[in-house]
């Protein structure tokens, strides 16, 4: 599956899925799966998936593979890199508070950087990005783990 | 100069080889980029909005695409600041008296790009600013004429004493608009303010200046304003709070619904089931004054116009709450209501007791047409409504309150805003904080508690009156609108956490000590805003105490626990209707962490 077809495929999703919590690499954006990120545009730049959501992030997914959209979410398990930037919500956008979490897969590991004050821990096993729209709730608390082709319940 | 054979085929060959060259990169642009990408989004630059002397200008950070600062002065032609191109982003420049706008421009294979622009206003010396116990003081005089020729009357407020530009209000028009509303005219000519000048004067409206959006410059109350304009509402005309713009802000209607949201707040401050009490006892009762007459009019024969008219035969307003008459939703409710309480059948065997007799009197005129009006007016919320859940000291907070609501606010000083906050606090064990008289953006989160008057700066873009109308939307929606949960649900949010999620309470954060740890924040949620959301579908919701961290990240633990928390599963199960939705408070809340 080229990155053309994923992108058409994400288009294609639902418009009630088109929103959700986001994981990169087996963490979480905000620790918890709480937030909702609503998926605005779909586009592609080189190798590159670039997604914007509503609140102005932007998502840049490089060389991205194994795409599978299932009943609860939309998951990416492998890309080469990924880079996440937002502002910090409640605050008028701006330079200053633009913040970014850059993610590149290297052979044995993931190696982030970033430059916001509570860095996440990614994890090679685990899918390079996830966008859940749906959380159940007895999962709301535990850490992030997901398996190929399984829904994610307790 | 010979022309050679060869030479022509020479050039021509030259003359080939260029134009597919031209050919080949025209088709190729598209594939193989020119310039570097501009950055993807563009920002004001940062800028002093009115500055004496050298300034410096600073935008983003245009590294590794081609930027420059665009310039220029009172609304002419752009041209390029020099030495700004990228990666420079900031420069010290000096300009003489004028205003100048600033915008950041890129280039790249779509064309340019533009940001957005700030300005900046070189002048030749600085406003002062009257500390507000001299604000308070200034003197305003209120005319009012013909602006827009709506044949509504409108009003011209001028000030005569303080600085002209030092953001208080200083010469502004409000027009009245066909339904009675008033709006401020922006950048009004000085033409047309001379001629506002002219009108006359109000001699019976009484400006009162105080600074009731707690911004530290004082606006202006219009009381009594219906003894120039009859039938309009008293009027509060905002300060802009920005050198050199006399005009005003905004300007709000001193209505029921007004005086609604401050008893409301108040309420809300004091019982946090305010809202829910009032769903579940299905009260969101009013008192109702009525005002009843009945006029006739008569005809004589021969005679096909009206001979007396107007002559009132009863004419009175009552108001039910001196029958002991409360709680009603409706008005039919009401009218129901006084009639049993004066022992009628109907409402209509009442207006039939007011009219008949008289139709029956006047009977030996040829015809005789009885006009019978009754206009019902909601005064305010039931008694037994607004005493739910009031303790004693509470009910003396009240009092307290009272004073200000019934217009020592208008009257008063900031301190007695001061003095309410302490008292609140004392005899609660809230706190309550009313802002800083000079608060921006920035600072206004200000208390760990509810605050009645956070400021609504100027440069937040927000004024009380949409503060009022956020509530008014609260009010609405979670009140009065019979839906599955319509009590409002909070929900805390910031830095990494976003205002839309899963996780929300019904319990107003405000009121929970240390909300961060009982309801289980995690680290990464800044905790600095707060919104109010309703319900809209509780499919797979759960209702449960708030969830602990514990060590997650290292270190970092809470207890959570302490809240009622609801979470949903799936996205678009509530609507957010108010709060801190935009980049200032919006309402007047301070952060619940």
């Amino acid at each position: 599956m080229d990155i053309d077809e994923i992108s058409q495929i994400i288009e294609n999703i639902p418009a009630t899925n088109q929103a959700g919590s986001l994981a990169f690499f087996g963490g979480w954006f905000g620790m918890l799966p709480d937030n909702i990120h609503r998926l605005t545009s779909v586009d592609v730049e080189g190798n590159a998936l670039v997604m914007g959501f509503h609140k102005g992030e932007r998502l840049e997914i490089c060389d991205p593979s194994e795409l599978e959209i299932m009943d609860d979410a939309l998951i990416i398990w492998s890309a080469s890199s990924i880079n996440w930037e937002w502002n910090s919500y409640g605050e008028i956008p701006s330079p200053n508070n633009r913040y970014h979490h850059k993610f590149q897969s290297l052979q044995d590991r993931v190696l982030l950087s970033t430059n916001f004050g509570h860095p996440m821990v990614p994890c090679k096993d685990e899918p390079a990005f996830e966008m859940a729209w749906y959380i159940h709730p007895e999962m709301s608390h535990r850490p992030y783990h997901r398996m190929r082709g399984c829904l994610r319940l307790p | 100069m010979k022309f050679l054979k060869k030479d022509f085929f020479t050039h021509s060959i030259k003359a080939s080889v260029f134009f597919a060259l031209c050919l080949y990169f025209t088709s190729a642009q598209a594939q193989f980029p020119m310039f570097p990408p501009a950055p993807h989004e563009l920002y004001p630059p940062t800028a002093p909005s009115h500055v004496v002397g050298s300034y410096s200008v600073e935008w983003q950070d245009t590294t590794g695409s081609i930027c420059w600062l665009s310039e220029r002065l009172n609304g002419g032609a752009w041209a390029t600041v020099p030495n700004s191109y990228s990666p420079t982003n900031i420069l010290s420049l000096s300009r003489s008296v004028g205003n100048y706008e600033y915008q950041v421009a890129c280039i790249d294979d779509y064309g340019g790009k533009l940001g957005p622009i700030s300005t900046v206003g070189v002048v030749t010396s600085m406003p002062s600013l009257d500390p507000l116990e001299t604000q308070r003081d200034y003197q305003f005089q209120v005319r009012s004429g013909h602006f827009d020729g709506n044949g509504k009357l409108d009003i011209y407020i001028q000030r005569n004493s303080g600085d002209t530009n030092n953001g208080v209000i200083n010469k502004t028009i409000l027009t009245q608009t066909d339904d009675g509303h008033f709006e401020v005219v922006e950048n009004p000519t000085s033409g047309q303010l001379a001629t506002a000048a002219g009108w006359p004067v109000s001699t019976g409206v009484a400006p009162v200046a105080n600074d009731y959006n707690v911004d530290g410059r004082v606006d202006v109350l219009l009381k009594h304003l219906d003894t120039t304009i009859p039938g309009v509402d008293d009027q509060i005309a905002y300060s802009t709070g920005m050198f050199f713009q006399g005009a005003a802000e905004a300007v709000a209607a001193i209505d029921f619904e007004f005086e609604k949201f401050f008893r409301d707040t108040y309420n809300w401050i004091l019982d946090p089931n305010y809202f829910s009490q009032a769903i579940t006892s299905n009260m969101p009762a009013y008192n109702f004054s009525l005002d009843i007459g009945v006029y006739f009019c008569n005809y004589w024969y021969g005679f096909p116009v009206c001979l007396n008219v107007g002559h009132a035969l009863f004419e009175q307003t009552v108001t039910l709450a001196m029958l002991g008459l409360s709680g009603y939703e409706t008005i039919q409710a009401a009218e129901e209501g006084l009639a049993s309480a004066l022992g009628f059948a109907s409402y209509d065997t009442f207006e039939c007791v007011l009219v008949c007799g008289w139709i029956e009197f006047y009977g030996w005129y040829s015809s005789t047409v009885f006009t019978f009006y009754d206009v019902w007016t909601p005064t305010t919320e039931s008694p037994g409504f607004d005493d739910i859940n009031f303790s004693k000291p509470a009910s003396e907070a009240e009092s307290a309150l009272a004073e200000i609501l019934n217009a020592d606010i208008i009257n008063g000083h900031f301190s007695i805003l001061e003095d309410i906050s302490e008292k609140l606090s004392d005899q609660l064990g809230i706190e309550i904080n009313i802002g800083t008289q000079a608060a921006n953006c920035e600072d206004a989160p200000l208390a760990s508690n509810f605050v009645i008057a956070i400021p609504a700066a100027p440069a937040c873009g927000v004024v009380l009156s949409g503060i009022i109308n956020t509530i008014g939307i609260i009010l609405v929606d979670a009140v009065f609108d019979q839906v599955e949960q319509p009590e409002p649900i909070y929900r805390a949010y910031g830095g990494v956490v976003e205002m839309e999620g899963r996780s929300w309470t019904p319990q107003f954060p405000l009121l929970v000590s240390d909300f961060r740890d009982a309801a289980g924040l995690p680290q990464v949620n800044a905790c600095t805003k707060l919104v109010f959301g309703k319900l809209v579908s509780s499919s797979g919701m759960i209702i449960r105490s708030a969830l602990p961290i514990i060590n997650s990240p290292p270190g970092y633990s809470v207890n959570g626990g302490r809240v009622i928390e609801y979470f949903f599963p799936s996205p678009s199960q509530v609507e957010i209707i108010g709060g801190q939705v935009n980049y200032g408070p919006v309402i007047n809340i301070t952060p619940p962490c």
